[in-house]
């Protein structure tokens, strides 16, 4: 028994010398994972630092490209045709809406404010141009390429009808919102004018897309900060 | 020669024709256009506009300049020569002088109505009419609340109101209907002055017939690429043509039931002075059209001074001088923003 009991404080004696390296594995693999955390969070701050670039370089040339066109509308169409002085100062509600999204549930500090474009009194949804929805909290890697499944090949054809006609609709909308407010200038505008009103337009999203991955990019380098 | 215009021209209208021929040669050249095309800011532009007709309207205007200053001050270098040239006029001279006048004055017109519309002061409108436009009661077309009050109030006294008689009705005054009216008005402008000038006779009838031709062609054009994908019926669209000019009427109902720029090519395509004006610019596209235009424009005006004893030489100077202005203000604006690869884009060189 006092072997058996002599045999336990050797057994016990040895158990803990197997902990003390088991947790020093756990604390290596633990300040590796912690690393790799820290890599990870690196490269997604960088990533989004260059899609940010990317973006100011994109809505810098819509810009310029825009105020070349209007130039050339005001040289097709005169001076008189094109100017401030024709712009409508009567009440009316606007065409194109912009809604903050407060992401209450983020695991960061800081808030992290999402922003979604809502072009010619459609319904909001976040297109494609939109960076993040609501619902990914997390900023993820960029992806080259795109991966679609479609989920159910029945219903397949009777939702892309609808969406088709559902476009259509849509895009016979935004066409007429587009005339209606180019009408300040007059029922019958040179289509520079409306080459500088897609452009304007494009270089509106590319301004909601800058602000949401801006959003991301702060919260990505606080996050980095934290740590 | 045509109507023995050499016999007597010149006791009347001679010393005119030679100011006009004198103010021609002050047009600025191709040299000219370079050096501005080079420019850096728009300081550059002016100091090299100093050295031209142009310096003593812009030399006191103080940085920084914008590009509607340039264009006012040029445009009120023409005014002025127009302005001592009709002071000195003799009919039938005088009237031909004014008709001239009179497409700025409906666009002038169009501005005030459509500015009181979306509720803008009265005043700031009347800052940005053409001052070739401009009329005495000019300012109460403001009141007016559909085209009947318009011609009824202002416009029975002056020399628009002959052109109201195919647009008056009482229907309130929108974009749509404002935009027909301009067109309306401009379409009878054009023929009316179209009749003055065969009126005329002579050389000034064949030289005026041809370039008046060519704008209500060019107007139809326009009318019909602007009005594609709006809400224009085609009868409303045929209706805005002009009763006369190389497309007439052949052209006119072709152009009329256009859906795209390819449709409108192919309708202009089967005339010849309009084949190498399309052939400039690549399907499907629009954007060279106008330059494509202008430059045929300034072919015409340019030949209008071969000859001697006409009054075209008066439009053509006129036009011409609008035409330069345009290149000024599309420089400046290419200088301004930073774009000066995109200069030859809209510069029309004249001579």
């Amino acid at each position: 028994m006092a072997a058996a009991t002599e045999e336990q404080p050797a057994s016990t004696g040895s158990v803990p010398r197997v902990e003390e390296v088991e947790k020093v594995h756990e604390t290596t693999e633990g300040e590796r994972l912690e690393r790799d955390d820290d890599d990870d969070e690196i490269l997604r701050f960088m990533d989004s630092v260059d899609g940010y670039l990317l973006l100011m370089d994109s809505l810098s040339s819509a810009l310029r490209q825009g105020w070349l066109d209007l130039a050339s509308a005001r040289h097709s169409m005169g001076t008189s045709r094109v100017s401030s002085t024709l712009f409508d100062h009567k009440e009316q509600s606007a065409a194109t809406k912009l809604q903050v999204i407060d992401s209450a549930d983020m695991q960061s500090s800081e808030p992290n404010p999402h922003f979604v474009l809502s072009k010619w009194h459609l319904e909001e949804k976040p297109s494609s141009n939109d960076s993040v929805s609501a619902q990914d909290t997390k900023p993820t890697l960029r992806f080259r390429g795109s991966a679609t499944t479609p989920e159910d090949g029945s219903h397949q054809s009777d939702a892309a009808l609808a969406e088709s006609l559902a476009g259509v609709d849509t895009s016979s909308h935004v066409q007429r919102a587009r005339s209606k407010a180019l009408s300040v200038y007059g029922a019958l505008v040179s289509p520079k004018l409306r080459t500088a009103q897609i452009s304007f337009e494009t270089a509106l999203e590319v301004i909601v897309e800058l602000a949401n991955s801006r959003s991301n990019m702060l919260a990505s380098f606080s996050q980095i900060k934290d740590e | 020669m045509y109507g023995w215009e050499m016999l007597s021209f010149n006791i009347h209208d001679g010393f005119l024709e030679a100011i006009v021929r004198g103010n021609r040669s002050g047009l600025l050249t191709a040299s000219d256009y370079n050096n501005l095309c080079q420019c850096e800011n728009l300081d550059d532009v002016k100091m090299h506009l100093t050295a031209t007709e142009y310096g003593p309207y812009l030399q006191n205007e103080p940085s920084p300049l914008h590009t509607t200053t340039i264009v006012e001050k040029c445009t009120l270098k023409l005014v002025d020569e127009y302005k001592h040239m009709l002071c000195q006029a003799t009919e039938p001279l005088s009237t031909f002088l004014q008709y001239i006048t009179y497409g700025h004055m409906i666009d002038n017109v169009v501005l005030i109505v459509t500015g009181t519309l979306h509720e803008r002061d009265v005043n700031e409108l009347l800052e940005k009419c053409h001052p070739l436009g401009m009329f005495d009661s000019i300012a109460s077309l403001a009141v007016a609340q559909n085209m009947r009050e318009l011609y009824r109030l202002v416009l029975v006294d002056t020399p628009l109101a002959p052109y109201f008689s195919e647009c008056i009705t009482s229907e309130d005054l929108d974009d749509m209907n404002i935009e027909i009216m301009r067109n309306t008005l401009y379409k009878a402008y054009l023929e009316d002055f179209y009749k003055f000038c065969q009126k005329l006779g002579g050389a000034t009838a064949e030289i005026m017939c041809d370039l008046l031709s060519f704008e209500a062609d060019r107007r139809a054009v326009n009318i019909t690429i602007n009005s594609i994908g709006t809400e224009l019926t085609r009868d409303d669209r045929r209706r805005l043509y002009s009763n006369f000019g190389l497309l007439y009427p052949y052209g006119h109902e072709e152009l009329a039931v256009c859906e795209d720029v390819d449709q409108v090519r192919g309708a202009m395509e089967k005339y010849p002075p309009y084949q190498s004006i399309f052939a400039k610019i690549s399907y499907g596209e629009s954007q060279m059209l106008d330059k494509a235009f202008y430059e045929e424009e300034v072919r015409r005006l340019c030949l209008s001074f071969e000859q001697q004893f006409h009054y075209a030489v008066f439009f053509a100077y006129i036009r011409l001088r609008e035409q330069e202005i345009r290149n000024l203000m599309w420089i400046s604006e290419c200088v301004a923003q930073n774009q000066k690869n995109r200069v030859h884009d809209s510069v029309v060189f004249m001579f």
